[in-house]
């Protein structure tokens, strides 16, 4: 991958293709053509003003005449070209693959980038009222409060957490950065009870994998651990979030949770690291609950015990999450499965987190209304 | 129909009488195609909600945007807009009703759709400012006393009341009122600003460097006596991190002069500048404040955060942006979310 920044020099096609030449000589397939590349990018077209990059991206990697498209689901885009691609292996039509996600938001000013953003909301029902993706995670973080009393302490023990693990990420957009519990709590208001250090930032990115059959792992001569991709789930919940069941529960994540767990065959407490979708704090404390690591309520607290630490009994995050690595959406999702790979391999350097061999991500396509797990395990 | 006369309408289905709002093609519930429209209520009660100081590029009313999601007493849900004025009228549960109106602006075309607000009205408090409410004032041309020569400034001038806020890396600030026996330091500590030049920071700390030397010397400056002149200044223990300074033209107008971060990267600018909003309307009592803007992003993000509106008929020193004017209503709009620390 490469490092997310804001902004980070380039274009979008340069940004995706050093994301792509990274992962292809990490796999050793310098000298391959790839069967297919799938590329991951919610909104080339409105931030980089380009379309039918995936074709540009070939183009420029020189895998003609690999057939490619482009993955668009929202902030998940990046989760579901994997999927996409583990199916293309699975059905026997390809052996070897190649996923990248990228994005280019650093080309608008902030509040163009909030409303390209909330396009993703129901048009009539909430973007045209002018919600943001912050004013929902305020009106989620208000309804928990209320009903599970999380306190402003466990809600900035996330940031505090998350800027920690990035700190010690080179690739990390906010690697600079540390902050406090006092300091988050007194950072700018973004959407009341939201602050500035209860959001992702804005960023350019790419990360990149690639997959393959198990065959074809064993011809490319890869002395590395493989990584399997062991479970694969996806849901979605209803568009707009006060016509959910429970508006605060994210069943979408619960669903996609139960799918990938039964087809990898474990269960919540196998899973030795997660990465999940922290776009603001309080969404990792209740994805971490709905996935079924923490029972629900529960998820501030032990946040704020170090439960979810790098040296805690379930570390999430520990590339810093999207809160100090960044989130360029479409690139997001190969980020996290890029950050797991390193953790399952033990090639995590200073966030290496002890022991690791089934690994859980989610990547959110929407606010809580499309969720995508991908589960990965070390193969010994 | 009147614009009165809208009603918010939901979609009942016919096979299992779930209201869907809005409509889908297809009941969320049993997948039924036949709806019967009946009316959502005149009422609602608040379920949860926002104010959301970083409103999406398109959106035209004042910051913040409030909004929020409603209850009607048929169980329906709904998400939008709350027309209300005064955030101590923001509560869970808090009676609302739907009204029409403009929402935003996509594509440069104004989206009109259903806003809630307050039920009983008159709860709301109404702004006066010499005996004109703000409705009426806002907008019209005013004539401005320029030097306050007849005021008696020491009893204007109050010093800003100390306030602590914890910097994102756990550093405590301490913003308070600077003396003029700290000019030299001060000055001292903003010299590396005037030479660094990107963000226009050479140009504006030049300014104020230029603007305490008038202040120690005791001349009036852009329009303002030397005795209204005020600096707030941010510490971490001895060091100065960040330096704010203002004047008023009348006691009731102030006149915005200049902020500037000696330390970066820690929301030191955005920090002064609510501590300067504070001592302007809470502690000097101003009713509004004019500004200008030296940087691009201050004139283009800046002032539409914080909800200020162009003024008509002043003229701006070095040609910068229009003027721009703050009004008590709108600061107290926007208090909540400006704000931060404590006291000490």
């Amino acid at each position: 991958m490469t490092k997310f920044a804001r902004p980070l020099p380039g274009s979008l096609m340069d940004i995706a293709s050093e994301a792509s030449l990274k992962a292809i000589e990490n796999a050793g397939a310098g000298d391959r053509d790839f069967d297919a590349v799938y590329f991951a990018s919610m909104a080339c077209g409105e931030f980089a003003h380009q379309t039918a990059a995936a074709t540009a991206l070939v183009d420029e990697l020189a895998l003609i005449p690999a057939p490619t498209h482009r993955i668009e689901n929202g902030p998940a885009s990046g989760a579901s070209a994997i999927r996409d691609a583990f199916f293309g292996i699975a059905s026997g039509m390809y052996d070897l693959v190649l996923v990248t996600g990228a994005e280019k938001m650093s080309t608008v000013p902030g509040a163009v980038a909030t409303d390209l953003i909330s396009t993703m909301l129901h048009h009539e029902a909430e973007y045209l009222h002018g919600a943001t993706l912050p004013s929902f995670a305020a009106m989620l973080t208000r309804l928990y409060m209320k009903r599970y009393g999380l306190t402003e302490n466990q809600l900035a023990a996330v940031a505090v957490k998350n800027h920690e693990n990035g700190s010690k990420n080179p690739y990390a957009q906010l690697s600079h950065k540390k902050c406090t519990i006092e300091g988050v709590k007194d950072s700018i208001m973004i959407a009341d009870p939201i602050r500035m250090y209860h959001c992702c930032p804005v960023s350019d990115g790419g990360a990149s994998l690639v997959i393959c059959s198990a065959e074809k792992a064993r011809e490319l001569g890869i002395k590395k651990p493989l990584i399997k991709i062991a479970g694969l789930g996806q849901a979605t919940d209803a568009h707009t979030l006060q016509e959910r069941e429970d508006p605060a529960v994210l069943k979408s994540v619960q669903l996609a949770s139960q799918q990938a767990f039964k087809m990898a065959g474990l269960e919540p407490k196998d899973i030795d690291v997660a990465e999940v979708h922290d776009a603001f704090e309080i969404l990792e404390i209740v994805e971490s609950e709905d996935a079924g690591f923490f029972p629900k309520g529960e998820g501030g607290k032990a946040a704020e015990e170090g439960k979810t630490a790098l040296d805690g009994e379930l570390p999430i995050n520990p590339s810093g999450g999207l809160k100090s690595r960044g989130h360029a959406l479409g690139a997001t999702g190969l980020a996290q499965a890029v950050e797991l790979v390193w953790q399952l391999r033990g090639e995590a350097g200073e966030r290496q987190v002890k022991d690791a061999k089934n690994a859980y991500a989610l990547n959110f396509g929407g606010f809580g209304d499309n969720s995508v797990v991908t589960v990965l395990r070390r193969m010994d | 129909m009147s614009e009165e006369e809208k009603k918010m309408i939901g979609f009942k289905c016919k096979k299992c009488s779930r209201i869907n709002y809005p409509k889908r093609a297809r009941c969320l519930s049993c997948k039924g195609m036949e709806f019967e429209e009946v009316e959502l209520g005149k009422e609602c009660e608040l379920v949860t909600y926002t104010q959301v100081y970083n409103p999406p590029a398109g959106y035209k009313g004042d910051p913040p945007l409030m909004l929020g999601i409603v209850k009607f007493p048929n169980g329906v849900l709904a998400m939008g807009q709350l027309a209300i004025d005064h955030p101590k009228d923001l509560k869970l549960g808090v009676k609302l009703r739907p009204v029409w109106g403009m929402l935003r602006e996509i594509g440069g075309k104004e989206v009109f759709g259903f806003k809630f607000e307050l039920a009983k009205k008159e709860q709301t408090s109404k702004l006066k400012l010499g005996g004109i409410e703000m409705e009426e004032y806002r907008g019209k041309k005013v004539e401005m006393e320029v030097m306050g020569k007849d005021v008696n400034w020491k009893e204007v001038m109050k010093p800003y009341p100390p306030r602590k806020i914890v910097l994102p890396n756990g550093e405590e600030m301490i913003v308070r009122s600077q003396t003029k026996d700290e000019i030299e330091e001060v000055v001292e500590a903003l010299l590396p600003k005037t030479v660094q030049h990107k963000q226009l920071f050479d140009l504006i700390a030049s300014e104020m460097v230029t603007e305490f030397y008038l202040w120690r010397e005791g001349r009036p400056m852009w329009g303002c006596p030397a005795e209204s002149h005020f600096n707030l200044v941010g510490r971490v223990g001895d060091e100065i991190v960040g330096v704010s300074n203002g004047a008023l033209s009348s006691p009731e107008v102030g006149n915005s002069l200049h902020t500037v971060a000696i330390r970066e990267g820690q929301q030191v600018g955005a920090q002064l500048w609510g501590c300067k909003l504070e001592h302007y309307f809470d502690v000097l009592g101003i009713k509004e404040l004019h500004a200008a803007a030296e940087s691009y992003r201050g004139g283009t993000e800046l002032f539409q955060t914080f909800g200020f509106e162009e003024h008509p008929d002043k003229v701006v020193h070095f040609g910068t942006s229009p003027m721009q004017r703050l009004t008590k209503r709108q600061w107290e709009r926007i208090r909540p979310g400006k704000i931060a620390g404590k006291r000490i």
